[in-house]
């Protein structure tokens, strides 16, 4: 794992193995997902890989009526940023909720990863415990 | 060293609109601002006084599969050889053209100079539209998630919501707001205030609204990114804008009635929402305004209008708060109890904003300052400000990528 290149490739050959890959800093400890190639904090490059548990909570959220082309006979779906136990936020589609009740959705509310597969691809989902 | 060293002379722009340019391409938009532009200029000019050209544009490869504007532009303008370059900083484009202009006359190495936007967008369906914009986010790390940038600004609201207890209510005042402003803007593309639109759609489809809410809230109002309906959205728009630039010197020779640009703030941000640890404010956008007020000497009391970027509601909500005229919270109350309208303490998109003035992504920028030109002019007919003398825009590329705050003053 450690050769790995800090790439987008290599983030998305580790998504679909169902590794949520991101990167440490070994100057000043910072937790960065997805993976960079320079600290966002001090600069360092001195990263390795760090691996994310998967869960987190709902910061925010949206419901789309309205899609671009590859997801227009998908409406309704929700999407939402999720902050990682681990600190990072990162946007996902939020799975397993009724997007025609957004009452049922809540901010704060408990989320983990779903690997979900879309077009043979491994995309970033979340969805309730 | 750069405040107030470069004025503007003239301030042109083709109407905003859905339908009126579906037979034009961009460069016949471009040359009608342009014509628009030269018209304005008191003592007239000609042509060739112009020395060097900056073009915004967002996604002409996307919507017209045309590139090298650089050329096309000037060429079909008349204007070879001058050197020319297109700018792109996503929806900020055209104030970042601006931007380049004054520094490129404040240097010395012009006294004359042309800036403007300009974006064809009616070509595509809206499906195709949402995606072409979508280039403006991560393509890896956002977009194949789903988010749109209606999405993004819904979430920024619904945290905003979550955080100070502001509503949607508040943000259907903003978009009542600047459809009022835009029904006094010849330029704008709906000029018509909702409770007109609302009687409109009421007849053919055979329903009655009790009141302007009343329609908001129904489904003729539909979502496009909950908890934001159509009202909350800025249009698809086709339209250009261009500002003729000169030294403060060589100004005095077309006009006596220049508008300097006194303060310039631009400044980058995270690419994507999610890495900004506050989602109910654009730090881009915040900083951008003090470098601005710094450079211009003024403070947030001293500006007597503003145009902001308000491509959808919250935009406008939090723009308010980030430019310091409302406390961090307030901006959505302030909207409600009328403190932004034309009559307000600080009147806020008085051409009736990306809402209802209508975003061509890269002709907004110029076409704010267009406004702010007007104002104060005097030039504004119905919704002129009485003694304005200080403008300021707030022009932001896609959630705040880029953050561009320029101060302008007579």
């Amino acid at each position: 794992m450690d050769e790995e290149p800090f790439t987008i490739n290599s983030f998305q050959n580790f998504l679909e193995k169902k590794r949520l890959m991101g990167v440490k800093c070994n100057d000043c400890n910072n937790l960065m997902f997805p993976p960079r190639i320079i600290c966002t904090k001090c600069n360092s490059r001195k990263l390795e890989w760090h691996e994310f548990k998967g869960d987190g909570t709902l910061e925010t959220y949206s419901i789309l009526h309205v899609a671009p082309t590859f997801l227009k006979d998908n409406v309704p779906y929700v999407v939402g940023i999720i902050k990682l136990t681990e600190g990072p936020m990162i946007t996902g589609r939020i799975m397993d909720v009724d997007a025609t009740k957004s009452e049922n959705i809540e901010i704060g509310m408990n989320v983990k990863i779903k690997f979900s597969k879309e077009s043979g691809k491994t995309i970033l989902a979340f969805g309730p415990e | 060293m750069v405040s107030d060293k470069v004025a503007i002379i003239g301030a042109g722009m083709t109407r905003f609109h859905h339908s009126l340019h579906i037979d034009k391409s961009a460069r016949e938009m471009f040359i009608e601002a342009f014509t628009d532009c030269v018209g304005s200029v008191d003592k007239g000019m000609n042509h060739k006084d112009i020395e060097a050209l900056f073009i915004a544009n967002t996604v002409s490869e996307l919507f017209e599969h045309q590139s090298h504007l650089s050329s096309l532009i000037p060429d079909w303008l008349g204007l070879l050889p001058i050197p020319s370059t297109r700018i792109e900083t996503a929806c900020a484009s055209s104030s970042t053209a601006l931007e380049m202009g004054v520094l490129a006359i404040a240097s010395g190495m012009y006294d004359m100079v042309l800036v403007g936007g300009l974006e064809k967008m009616t070509a595509l369906r809206t499906d195709e539209v949402t995606w072409a914009l979508m280039s403006g986010m991560d393509q890896v790390y956002e977009s194949p998630q789903g988010v749109s940038n209606p999405a993004l600004y819904a979430m920024m609201g619904m945290a905003h919501f979550k955080k100070y207890g502001s509503s949607w209510d508040q943000l259907a005042s903003i978009s009542i707001k600047n459809h009022y402003n835009a029904s006094l803007n010849p330029k704008a593309q709906y000029q018509s205030e909702v409770i007109d639109i609302a009687k409109k759609v009421g007849q053919k489809k055979g329903l009655s609204f009790k009141n302007e809410m009343d329609f908001l809230k129904s489904d003729a109002n539909p979502y496009v990114a909950y908890p934001l309906r159509l009202f909350d959205c800025s249009p698809i728009s086709d339209g250009a804008s261009t500002l003729i630039l000169a030294s403060a010197k060589k100004a005095k020779e077309f006009t006596d009635t220049p508008i300097y640009i006194s303060g310039i703030g631009h400044t980058s941000g995270t690419m994507s929402l999610h890495d900004r640890e506050d989602l109910t404010t654009i730090p881009a956008a915040v900083e951008a305004g003090k470098r601005a007020h710094k450079m211009a000497v003024t403070k947030p009391k001293d500006i007597d209008l503003a145009m902001v970027h308000d491509c959808f509601t919250p935009a406008e909500m939090i723009a308010t708060e980030d430019l310091g005229f409302f406390k961090k919270g307030e901006g959505g109350k302030a909207a409600e109890e009328g403190r932004t309208s034309l009559k307000g303490e600080i009147p806020i998109n008085t051409d009736g904003g990306l809402k209802a003035k209508g975003h061509p992504i890269a002709a907004t920028g110029t076409a704010m300052t267009h406004e702010i030109w007007k104002q104060l002019r005097g030039e504004a007919d119905k919704r002129q400000i009485q003694n304005a003398e200080t403008g300021l825009t707030h022009n932001v590329g896609a959630t705040g990528g880029t953050a561009v705050v320029q101060i302008f003053k007579r």
